[in-house]
């Protein structure tokens, strides 16, 4: 009960903000905004489907960073498992310098810290895990539905470095699970949509307190 | 014959009564606004897309519209008791995303998506529980009849996949169907009486 009124709470605070004008200080800097997509990874040892949640704060009018949270699982053969966390940020660069236009593209590169884990579905003990750092790049474009609202698609490669970790089924039907040492590089296409809504300039509090 | 005319002449002018008193009231008002919050619970059979069976859902959602045509909302579905011999045993999925409206008056046939989480356990294996990331794509139709309440009908399209399960199949997709009676209230003041608009 205590988190539906916290999440009923936020959703006012949201809603509510819609009524008043997006309120910008000289340049698009600051735009704070929340936001929760789907994500789909392609082309990897498996592919899987998640959940995730960004927040933006934008720096200039081309420059804004995302940070964000997905949380995706995958199926191997009906046999094992995999489930990753990831968890990061990314530069984005805007090809256009307007607000909100109804078609917002740009491109991004970043970082971002995840874990891997995958269990045999015949015994919950025989997994492993992985922790590793990657970086991924791509690109992405906002549909700008009104000032606040966004849908973004994001095309993105990521890089995952350090050691790797697969499933092996064999053709007895036993499966191996085995972590590779070194440097290897494993890599997958994120293809993500979500939504976006902008909270505020959290600048322009500043400017107010200037102009008093 | 002459009894027949009396009896159709009657079910015109009831007819004709009740048409244009419901064309005058969607001239007179429309409801669909920004700022106007809408929630309906209902009962909802389910299809399972891979395999034969049939669901029932405790189905509800929130809404609140951005503009007139755009809105954010949150969609909840609770699985009913199911029989042992069904693939699901328990099932409960949280939802929000976006919808688009596209308004005739106070009518409103509508689109959206949503990304969510769905915890699901399978009579396959009880021991295993599962929280799975899941999506949804809904269309369907609602009808702004007060101020206060709509009718509303939905199709859903969801994706669900249970991953732990030893040599089994875990697609758990359903399609939903949703009819039922919603509360809406308009949370911005200057909406709040549509005849002045």
């Amino acid at each position: 009960m205590r988190y539906f009124a916290v999440i009923a709470f936020c959703w006012l605070t949201a809603f509510g903000s819609h009524a008043q004008p997006l309120n910008i200080k000289k340049n698009q800097g600051g735009l704070f905004s929340l936001g929760v997509r789907s994500t789909s990874s392609f082309f990897g040892d498996v592919n899987s489907f998640g959940f995730g949640g960004q927040m933006r704060l934008q720096f200039a009018d081309r420059l804004n960073t995302e940070w964000f949270a997905d949380f995706t699982r995958g199926n191997i053969q009906h046999r094992a498992n995999r489930t990753d966390y990831h968890i990061g940020w990314s530069v984005m660069y805007y090809l256009t310098k307007k607000l909100a236009p109804a078609v917002k593209p740009y491109i991004l590169a970043g970082h971002c810290f995840d874990r891997t884990v995958i269990v045999d579905n015949s015994n919950k003990s025989h997994q492993i895990v992985k922790n590793s750092s990657a970086i991924q790049a791509g690109a992405g474009v906002h549909f700008n539905l009104t000032e606040r609202l966004d849908i973004t698609l994001i095309a993105q490669y990521m890089f995952h470095l350090g050691k790797d970790v697969h499933a092996h089924i064999h053709d007895d039907g036993e499966l191996d699970l085995s972590m590779h040492k070194g440097t290897g590089i494993e890599g997958h296409l994120l293809l993500n949509v979500g939504i976006n809504y902008k909270i505020a300039d959290l600048w322009y509090g500043g400017k107010k307190k200037e102009r008093k | 014959m002459v009894r027949w005319k009396e009896k159709r002449k009657k079910i015109i002018g009831c007819v004709l009564f009740c048409m244009l008193s419901f064309a005058s009231f969607g001239q007179k008002e429309t409801y669909i606004n920004p700022g106007l919050l809408s929630a309906s619970a209902t009962l909802s059979p389910a299809i399972m897309l891979n395999r034969k069976e049939v669901n029932y859902y405790i189905s509800g959602f929130f809404e609140g519209k951005i503009t007139k045509h755009f809105s954010i909302r949150g969609d909840g579905y609770y699985l009913l008791g199911n029989a042992p011999t069904k693939f699901l045993k328990n099932k409960i999925s949280a939802f929000i995303g976006f919808q688009y409206g596209y308004p005739f008056g106070n009518l409103e046939l509508y689109t959206g998506l949503a990304p969510g989480f769905t915890y699901m356990q399978s009579n396959v294996n009880t021991a295993n529980k599962e929280f799975n990331p899941s999506v949804q794509l809904n269309a369907g139709v609602r009808y702004y009849v007060w101020k206060y309440f709509h009718f509303t009908a939905n199709f859903l399209y969801t994706h669900a996949q249970m991953h732990n399960l030893d040599r089994v199949n875990g697609m758990a997709d359903e399609l939903v169907f949703s009819v039922g009676l919603g509360f809406n209230f308009q949370a911005l003041k200057k909406y709040r009486n549509p005849e002045s608009n």
